[in-house]
């Protein structure tokens, strides 16, 4: 081993973190120095080029879904602000604006995957997210690593390669990667309040098209609120949880959501006050929240394409995860 | 073969698409493996032998096992258990733990503070608390003056949050000073 203050890194690949800090890897003369930073600490990591075992790079559909998130929102807010006139529409054409800048950026930097270097001991993840990137980056690393252990001659491995699996992840240290383990300990239970509490929500905006009352909004506002909580519990406990994928997805893709009618209808909201007769309450919530409450959706457009976006959508989402909830939960019941 | 991480189906490692990627029949995952010599080496497992005879030296953890290498660092006996190679060096799992480095009394770096960002953010902080930088801002200056020479790490990092940390500190405390200077 070399005194470490000797070795001169080469900066192979660094991707920064959305709240600060980055992960990178460099490249000394016999290893590979994986620099983890949160912005006030770093830690290091070294992989050692004799002791790597492979690179695996899994292809996921990641890029997929930011395409459909930006997309949508794009498509909605300029939706938005075609039904709203000049300048009230600003928000919602900056909005659009921004999605499909993202849009853009997430196509121009293409596919997404997983990457994670394999030693005898354990798995590391790698923060190579983007396949254009990671292979390109694998190819230099495979030359780096067989000039230290030669070729592996595939020929003459005729038995399967002795890398262990578990639970559908590679088999690692489980003092490296114990928060990976799947398990059953989580039965679902906040799911199926947040889907009901949504399904609730959705029930609650198609009643409000045919009629408005204080008792409805209120309920339905309570019904926000239980279920960001729940939505929050549930995000927490997916994570460890052996629920599929489709449901952990389907678990963001509603959060999404919510977030996305709850800003553009905030937004909609306080400009609809704004014009009113009496400018004034927009410096009141409680009278904003009064003088909606009183809107006929048939006199706004919007408002009523509003409803019944939110109505048809949060059904859908909602109706589609309690039933892949319950699906889970009853294979829980059998194991 | 090698098993996909999805759902332990066996690929075969040469049957790539015209893309490169080995797809797992079963799960549809698409992979792309890079397979090193180091995974079969590994197949030669460690066997420690038994001591059989009273003068074979035994190993410092396994009393009842034959020594075979003793640790570059610490010079205690070990057993083909517990030989933890790293590099050319032998070393035993308490070094290990400990991070010891063989050639030097240099310990290996496991994490490291980003002095020069927490000085920047306390700088930035201190400067809500008024004439408190009065207090604060020699602190920081103290502190950038005793890191801002010595080593940033393993990996290379420019010193301007230290340029930073001091001029965001500098400008409250003398802007405070000043008022002080003038309203006496």
């Amino acid at each position: 081993m070399k005194k470490e203050t000797q070795y001169t890194f080469v900066k192979q690949s660094k991707r920064k973190r959305p709240l600060g800090g980055y992960d990178a890897v460099w490249q000394a003369n016999d290893h590979f120095l994986v620099v983890e930073n949160n912005g006030y600490t770093q830690s290091y990591k070294r992989f050692y080029f004799s002791d790597i075992q492979a690179l695996i790079l899994r292809v996921t559909k990641r890029h997929l879904i930011y395409a459909w998130c930006f997309g949508i929102g794009a498509l909605l807010s300029f939706f938005s602000a075609y039904f709203l006139p000049w300048p009230e529409n600003t928000p919602f054409l900056i909005f659009g604006l921004l999605f499909t800048i993202l849009f853009g950026v997430n196509w121009y930097k293409g596919p997404t995957c997983k990457s994670s270097l394999i030693t005898r001991v354990q798995s590391h993840p790698l923060h190579l997210v983007r396949l254009k990137i990671a292979r390109r980056i694998f190819f230099k690393w495979r030359k780096i690593i067989e000039q230290e252990q030669g070729v592996l001659d595939l020929s003459t491995v005729m038995e399967p390669l002795p890398v262990s699996l578990e639970n559908g992840s590679v088999k690692m240290n489980s003092a490296v990667h114990s928060k990976r383990v799947m398990n059953y300990k989580y039965g679902g239970g906040y799911h199926l309040l947040f889907f009901s509490m949504m399904l609730l929500v959705a029930v609650l905006n198609g009643t409000q098209l045919y009629t408005r009352h204080v008792a409805l909004s209120i309920t339905e506002m309570l019904m926000y609120a239980g279920g960001w909580l729940a939505m929050i519990l549930a995000l927490k406990n997916q994570n460890s949880s052996a629920m599929s994928s489709m449901l952990k997805k389907n678990t963001w893709v509603a959060m999404l959501l919510i977030l996305v009618v709850l800003i553009v209808g905030y937004y909609y909201t306080v400009i609809v006050a704004s014009q009113s007769g009496s400018p004034q309450i927009i410096q009141n919530q409680a009278q904003i929240f009064l003088y909606m409450v009183n809107r006929n959706p048939a006199d706004f457009p919007f408002l009523k394409f509003e409803l019944i976006f939110t109505s048809i959508s949060f059904s859908l989402v909602s109706i589609f995860g309690l039933i892949q909830t319950m699906s889970f939960q009853k294979k829980r019941s059998e194991l | 073969m090698f098993p996909c991480p999805e759902c332990k189906t066996l690929l075969s490692i040469n049957e790539r698409n015209q893309d490169g990627f080995n797809i797992c029949p079963n799960c549809g995952e698409k992979l792309i493996l890079e397979l090193f010599s180091a995974l079969t080496a590994s197949q030669e497992a460690s066997v420690a032998k038994s001591v059989s005879a009273d003068d074979e030296s035994s190993c410092f953890y396994h009393t009842d096992k034959i020594a075979v290498q003793n640790c570059d660092h610490c010079g205690r006996f070990l057993c083909a258990l517990c030989i933890i190679p790293v590099k050319t060096y032998h070393l035993c799992p308490t070094c290990m733990a400990k991070g010891k480095d063989p050639t030097s009394t240099v310990t290996a770096l496991k994490s490291h503070a980003l002095h020069d960002s927490i000085l920047l953010l306390a700088a930035c902080v201190s400067v809500m608390f008024g004439p408190l930088t009065f207090v604060t801002s020699p602190i920081i200056f103290y502190y950038i003056f005793k890191y801002y020479r010595k080593d940033l790490g393993l990996v290379p990092r420019m010193k301007w949050r230290y340029w930073l940390a001091g001029i965001v500190s500098a400008i409250p405390f003398f802007a405070w000073a000043a008022m002080l200077i003038l309203k006496a």
